[in-house]
């Protein structure tokens, strides 16, 4: 018993503190340094189209809007202003409700204007994807 | 003298289970830590209203106003892209990539750029903007 009592006694115990100060600080890096970036941005992930049965995916209607290389904005062939492009496609969606956006731009035509049709058909609720082709810009045709 | 001693003993306080939670939230953190790859130039972003907060991101690629393509501070051609972001795409394999494209650049970058990862089936791929507008 005696042996016992005096294995227990304090001086026998590993000074913890440096490596506990030590890890605090690892707890404190990693805690900022997996917050520090916060981006904002609009998702562009293509849905896999494979898994769409080919029945329902020709159902799906396509509200296509091309974007010009001059940054001009169509939708079915007739030019529309950038701002009337949500009350647009919320017309469209309201008279075939699983309808896509399609946005087809031309190779000139800016970032900018793309996001902006982007960010105004997601606001319409609407489903959109960008096609990888170029636009057959309704001017030339 | 005997029960002064057990006094003493039992003033110090047993760190063990906080010793056990520290470490614990600091591997959680670790493993959870995604480390972004910087693209390396500074652009003009477009403003978005519809813009959500993308968490995890873990790779930047750049576009400029005038059409060059940077991925890890280094300029890059747009047949290099694939591999370059599936490359960095291993070291985090749960990390979003967003494409901060200059509202100046051509979309037909942006749109080739998105339809290369799309093609390459690598998820949460986004376009940065500001919010507001």
């Amino acid at each position: 018993m005696k042996k016992i009592k005096s294995l227990r006694s304090g001086d026998a115990e590993v000074n913890m503190t440096p490596m506990l100060d030590i890890v605090f600080i690892m707890l404190i890096f990693f805690i900022v340094a997996s917050n520090i970036v916060r981006e904002s941005g609009l998702d562009v992930t293509q849905r896999n189209e494979q898994n769409e049965e080919p029945e329902t995916a020709a159902k799906v209607r396509a509200i296509y809007i091309q974007i010009c290389a001059d940054d001009s904005i169509f939708i079915d062939r007739r030019a529309v202003d950038a701002r009337s492009i949500r009350a647009k496609v919320e017309a469209k969606l309201a008279a075939e409700p699983s309808s896509v956006v399609v946005i087809e731009t031309q190779q000139q035509a800016s970032t900018g204007s793309l996001v902006r049709v982007m960010d105004q058909a997601i606001a319409a609720r609407a489903p959109v994807s960008i096609a990888p082709q170029g636009a057959q810009c309704a001017l030339n045709a | 003298m005997d029960t002064n001693g057990q006094a003493e003993d039992e003033l110090e306080v047993n760190m063990t289970p906080m010793l056990d939670i520290v470490f614990i939230m600091l591997i959680f953190f670790i493993v959870t830590a995604v480390f972004v790859k910087e693209s390396g130039v500074e652009v003009l972003r477009p403003e978005a209203k519809t813009a959500t907060t993308i968490k995890r991101v873990s790779t930047l690629i750049g576009i400029t106003g005038d059409n060059q393509i940077w991925i890890d501070n280094r300029q890059v051609q747009l047949d290099e892209v694939r591999t370059l972001v599936s490359q960095l795409k291993q070291e985090n394999p749960k990390g979003n990539v967003v494409i901060t494209a200059d509202a100046q650049s051509d979309s037909r970058v942006v749109v080739e750029v998105v339809q290369q990862l799309n093609d390459f089936d690598i998820a949460g791929v986004s376009i940065a903007t500001t919010k507001g507008g």
